[in-house]
């Protein structure tokens, strides 16, 4: 049967092809596994597949938007073990865990601030001040501990980890709230529109009267507070803060929006579902690898095809959606 | 473009057939084949999954396995990243395929706890080898003094510089195994070497071309040093070649830890003039047999119930290898043949 062009191209335009190819490869993928690995499709895998990226999951809400608006932030993989750290030294001056976990939130968001201030200032590529502050970052993780892990936290601290709210994890609500947050944000809130603007034409938004600086300091503001985040909530799960958490966590984070469909070369072309799907998939896919006992070597090979998979597909599809209008 | 679509999809599709079909498979190969009903699995989790010290360590669990019968079956897991909230994830999938037993080294003291704890309670044996994780209720561990360890390591640089001069360490903090080794080489040499000091520690968070940088930057800041021991397996060869780049390897003593083909190679050509080894093949071996034992109650009362009977620690001995000993070619094929994981 001949389907024709213009009708081919209506549905092209209406339809997320991105959303589709994902969804059908982890179609696939979990038919698959449920009859190589018999828990696979259990209700104790699944939780441990959430919990196992949920970390990544939260911070990359925080990179789509970096990346929507052009962008790149590498501070993630630092960010994450310096805010558990932190949450340590503060709580065990004594400090509750509410005020001391806003504390770093709002100080990790000041990372944000002056790597953002740093590339304006100093006219860097994103990924050069980024991967400084990380390095900096890193080096402050290591000279603070001295390299150990720390577990000096209160009573009342380590039993949150098994804390949950109606019936799931602590992380997932967190994450669950700050998901519905930014997908209403992005498609609602102006400031959050402007995103996409500005990383889609960053000269024609600056023409129209878009403070685009205004909207790489948020982006870069709200990637460092989530990723204070992750690091709280990593503290909260294992009682324990250490350097060495979220070792190349920046490319899991990047390689999961990627997968979601937030282009990597054009700015202002993606979204949080998207990041979202992205995110169920590489949990899928880690999850997969552990369950059929394949080599973790192989896993990285099949996570770099995946991300090279992801860029193409997603330029295919915009050639296919410009091809269509 | 649709050109470019169908190589990368070709490459996909080509890479995810042993992911469908059951190749590139490295669970459950103990003694071959996947796990069936009645069959046994038991796990071994690590951190910096492909070192060689932990394939040495896996090869005997897997020989072990193969003397306990064809029902027992093992896999490797663990992040190719030294990061222990990795491995935290990583053995709590490892716990969902509800394996009889799980040898774990830990890449931090703490981080583990509570999945270990949460293995325990279903049943599972967890045997600690390598880097102890001791308040995380393992039923027992299996691995080497290494208090003792550092101080073999102390007294052979000592021996080596004369007695005299200045030395440092090379150690990735927050590993208990290396902090254990380096207090070990710093407390032997405060007792027994008056005219040795330890001016400096290095951290070179356990990565060879790291180590080279740090080194480099002693070397160059510190003329006077006259030895320097790695607290782990990559030290010693980045200490050896930012030596050989300075030009000064006949002037300083360079003493490893463990043994890979790299440390070997560089003994046998004396740029590295020991390595302190244990045995990790044995560790790996004594550690499954000790989980399949408590996976096995018997008749003899157990601390531990209701796992079977096993040690709290078991303790390998450690000996420094050199040049002059891989000298004997029956030694050295055992050090020259690595076991392919």
């Amino acid at each position: 049967m001949k389907i024709n062009n213009s009708r081919m191209s209506a549905i092209i335009s209406r339809v997320n092809l991105n959303y589709l190819t994902l969804l059908l490869i982890m179609i696939i993928l979990v038919a698959v596994m449920s009859m190589r690995a018999p828990y696979f499709l259990s209700a104790a895998n699944f939780a441990v597949m959430v919990d196992t990226f949920i970390m990544e999951a939260i911070m990359a809400l925080g990179m789509t938007l970096v990346i929507l608006s052009g962008g790149i932030d590498l501070t993630v993989t630092g960010i994450l073990p310096f805010s558990s750290i932190m949450l340590a030294l503060l709580m065990g001056s004594g400090m509750s865990f509410f005020p001391a976990a806003i504390i770093v939130v709002l100080g990790c968001s000041l990372i944000g601030f002056v790597t953002n201030l740093l590339r304006k200032t100093l006219n860097l590529h994103p990924m050069v001040v980024t991967m400084a502050i990380a390095a900096i970052l890193k080096g402050l993780n290591l000279t603070i501990t001295g390299g150990s892990a720390m577990s000096d936290f209160p009573d009342s601290f380590k039993a949150m980890s098994s804390m949950t709210v109606f019936g799931m994890p602590l992380s997932w609500a967190v994450y669950i709230v700050l998901a519905a947050f930014f997908i209403i944000m992005t498609k609602f809130n102006r400031n959050f529109i402007k995103v996409y603007f500005v990383g889609g034409n960053p000269e024609a938004a600056k023409l129209s009267g878009i403070k685009i600086e205004r909207v790489y300091m948020m982006v870069y503001m709200i990637s460092a507070a989530l990723a204070a985040v992750a690091g709280i909530l990593t503290a909260i799960t294992y009682s324990s803060a250490s350097y060495s958490y979220g070792t190349n966590a920046d490319m899991r984070v990047i390689t999961t929006v990627a997968i979601g469909g937030t282009s990597l070369t054009h700015g202002g072309s993606g979204s949080i579902v998207g990041t979202m799907l992205g995110t169920l998939f590489m949990a899928v896919i880690y999850d997969a690898f552990i369950m059929s006992g394949l080599s973790t070597y192989y896993q990285d090979v099949m996570t770099g095809v995946f991300l090279i998979a992801a860029v193409l597909l997603s330029e295919f599809f915009r050639y296919l959606k410009e091809k269509a209008r | 473009m649709i050109r470019k679509l169908w190589i990368i999809l070709t490459v996909l599709i080509a890479l995810s057939v042993p992911l469908f079909a059951g190749g590139a498979e490295e669970s459950q190969t103990g003694n071959g084949g996947s796990t069936v009903k009645g069959d046994e699995l038991y796990s071994m989790v690590v951190f910096t999954k492909g070192a060689e010290y932990f394939n040495w360590c896996y090869a005997g669990m897997r020989d072990a396995a193969a003397i306990l019968g064809d029902h027992v079956k093992t896999e490797l897991q663990g992040p190719a990243e030294w990061d222990a909230s990795l491995e935290a994830r990583t053995l709590e999938q490892v716990i969902v395929k509800q394996p009889k037993g799980i040898l774990v080294a830990a890449a931090d003291e703490t981080t583990l706890n509570s999945s270990i704890g949460k293995a325990l309670s279903q049943n599972i044996a967890v045997i600690g080898f390598d880097s102890d994780a001791p308040e995380s209720g393992r039923l027992s561990y299996v691995g080497t003094n290494n208090y003792d360890f550092g101080a073999a390591a102390a007294q052979f640089i000592v021996d080596q510089i004369g007695g005299s001069g200045d030395v440092a360490v090379v150690i990735v903090p927050g590993n208990i195994a290396q902090e254990e080794r380096a207090a070990g080489f710093k407390d032997w040499i405060s007792e027994n070497a008056p005219d040795v000091r330890v001016v400096s520690e290095l951290n070179d968070e356990g990565d060879v071309a790291k180590s080279e940088t740090v080194c480099a930057a002693l070397f160059q800041a510190n003329p006077n040093i006259k030895g320097i021991f790695s607290t782990h397996g990559y030290g010693a060869p980045g200490a050896a070649a930012a030596a050989r780049t300075l030009g000064i390897l006949d002037d300083v003593v360079i003493v490893g830890s463990d043994y890979s083909s790299a440390v070997i190679e560089l003994l046998i050509a004396g740029d590295i003039e020991g390595s302190v080894v244990d045995d990790p093949y044995l560790i790996g071996f004594e550690s499954m047999m000790l989980a399949y034992q408590a996976a096995h109650p018997t008749s003899v009362p157990s601390a531990n119930p209701p796992f079977g009977h096993v040690p709290p620690i078991i303790y390998g001995g450690c000996s420094v290898i050199t040049g002059e000993i891989l000298s004997d070619p029956a030694v050295l094929a055992k050090y020259q043949n690595p076991p392919a994981v």
